[in-house]
């Protein structure tokens, strides 16, 4: 085993979590190699001076701060996540059948309008033939006939 | 003795001339007057001529000058508010232009009273007289000119009551005014200025073709087609009625178009009111219903609507719509209706 492959794994065996194989071929390389058993007592020094300290209780914001770094979803996730709540989609269902029913009920209506014929041609052509008449009717010039003809054309434009 | 003699004498040629007019004024037939005005004048004039209607609470106005010229020729120019010409009618006696300057729009036309009618002047002069009492009220003077007052009142209730005011010199109808007693809605018309003249000028009465193209027709022209032409022509043309309720004949049909759509235009007499009925493929766009007009009412025969042409009723059966015009009462028009049922 080279010695920077030994290096990496002389901490898991000091702690114990090699697997068999592993430990082997450590132990194998430490009994020939001085140089890594003065790294495993600066280790093993290291641990025992650690375990010494005293223990600090961990603040809470920083534990749930660590949490939403490294454990929570992703933001497209979140986002999801947010979308598939109940009140959220019954919201957004709403909305949205709302504002189809909107739009088809005034496309409907504007589709009506559009087959509808106008009542002003209909009432020049009634006021057109009151030119005919024996006697006049009230407007002896017939002026209806024209200004309704200009009244059309004026709302067609 | 002496005194009752001079006293006659005083008295006497002041009754005598009161009735003198009274005797000639009576003795005038009021059908003779008023038959004389289905005659065109013989001799021009110019004249101002201003037209009310009155509907519900609305008033409208037109002022127009007149020119005309025999047998059939006349020019008239309706003026704005502030003074300009907003529309031009113009006749050579055959044909008829409608030139509105301000939208730059001329539409041609037949001229009136050009073409024969299907009912004819004799008939519906008869229909005239068996619906209506003809009565003399006075004399009068409009435009400066004295006038016969003639009165048409119909012989059944819910149609409207017309005068006319006959100038007695040329036998022009000088002012007429058509109104309903019981309800809001009346149209006069009176000539305040009038001029007989000799000689027009012929230049006014010209007929021009505007720019390169043809003058587009406004295809609203009646042609007098009868019943049985009209279902001929369209397969789709409801079988309508000879006579309806209240004097009413038919007169003519035709059919035109508006946006490609077809519209059947049945007309209906009684000698001097005019019922349109049109029959259409289409429902009839009925505008908003106007708060302001007083006698509007929807009844469960259709949608009932007061408009500047009188009252309006529409109805739809076997998948065809219909729309009845006519210047009559409300029950007039709902009864008229069930006739097409």
């Amino acid at each position: 085993m080279e010695e920077h492959e030994v290096w990496a794994l002389l901490s898991n065996y000091i702690d114990g979590t090699l697997s068999p194989k592993e430990k082997t071929a450590v132990e194998s390389h430490l009994a020939t190699c001085q140089r890594c058993r003065h790294e495993q007592a600066n280790l093993e020094e290291t641990k025992e001076l650690l375990r010494g300290l005293p223990r600090i209780a961990t603040p809470p914001q920083l534990l749930s701060k660590l949490e939403q770094k490294y454990l929570s979803p992703s933001w497209p996730l979140r986002v999801l996540n947010w979308f598939v709540q109940p009140f959220v989609w019954k919201s957004i269902a709403t909305v949205s059948a709302v504002v189809l029913f909107v739009v088809v009920f005034v496309g409907i209506k504007i589709s009506q309008r559009n087959d509808e014929i106008p009542l002003e041609p209909l009432l020049a052509a009634h006021t057109r033939y009151n030119a005919e008449t024996l006697v006049p009717s009230g407007d002896i010039v017939d002026s209806g006939f024209s200004g309704q003809l200009a009244a059309y054309y004026e709302e067609k434009n | 003795m002496k005194k009752k003699i001079n006293r006659l004498k005083k008295i006497t040629p002041l009754t005598i001339a009161t009735l003198f007019l009274a005797i000639s004024t009576y003795a005038q037939d009021p059908k003779d007057i008023l038959s004389a005005t289905f005659v065109p004048p013989q001799s021009g004039y110019i004249g101002h001529v201003t037209v009310t209607q009155w509907t519900g609470k609305k008033t409208k106005v037109d002022e127009l000058g007149i020119e005309y010229s025999p047998p059939n020729r006349y020019r008239m120019e309706f003026f704005a508010p502030d003074g300009t010409v907003e529309r031009i009618v113009i006749s050579d006696g055959a044909e008829e232009q409608v030139i509105l300057p301000k939208q730059k729009k001329v539409f041609s036309g037949m001229a009136a009273k050009v073409h024969k009618k299907q009912l004819a002047q004799k008939e519906e002069w008869e229909l005239l007289q068996e619906n209506y009492d003809i009565s003399l009220s006075g004399t009068d003077v409009v435009a400066g000119r004295p006038t016969w007052i003639i009165n048409l009142t119909s012989k059944v209730p819910g149609k409207p009551k017309q005068t006319v005011w006959v100038d007695q010199q040329t036998n022009v109808i000088l002012e007429t005014k058509r109104f309903h007693p019981q309800h809001s809605r009346a149209v006069q018309s009176r000539f305040t200025k009038f001029l007989n003249v000799t000689e027009n000028d012929d230049s006014k009465f010209v007929i021009k073709s505007i720019g390169t193209g043809l003058t587009p027709h406004h295809g609203l022209d009646p042609e007098f087609l009868s019943i049985e032409d009209l279902e001929k022509s369209s397969p789709e043309t409801k079988h309508v009625p000879q006579s309806i309720p209240d004097g009413f004949i038919f007169e003519s049909g035709n059919v035109f178009q508006v946006n490609g759509k077809p519209v059947r235009h049945f007309r209906y007499t009684d000698g001097l009111i005019v019922l349109s009925v049109f029959q259409t493929g289409k429902p009839v766009h009925c505008p908003t219903i106007d708060p302001d007009m007083e006698d509007l009412s929807i009844t469960p025969s259709g949608h009932l609507q007061m408009t500047g042409s009188g009252r309006l009723i529409q109805w739809k059966e076997g998948g065809k719509h219909f729309t009845l015009i006519g210047d009559i009462s409300e029950e007039r028009l709902e009864n008229i209706s069930h006739a097409f049922h």
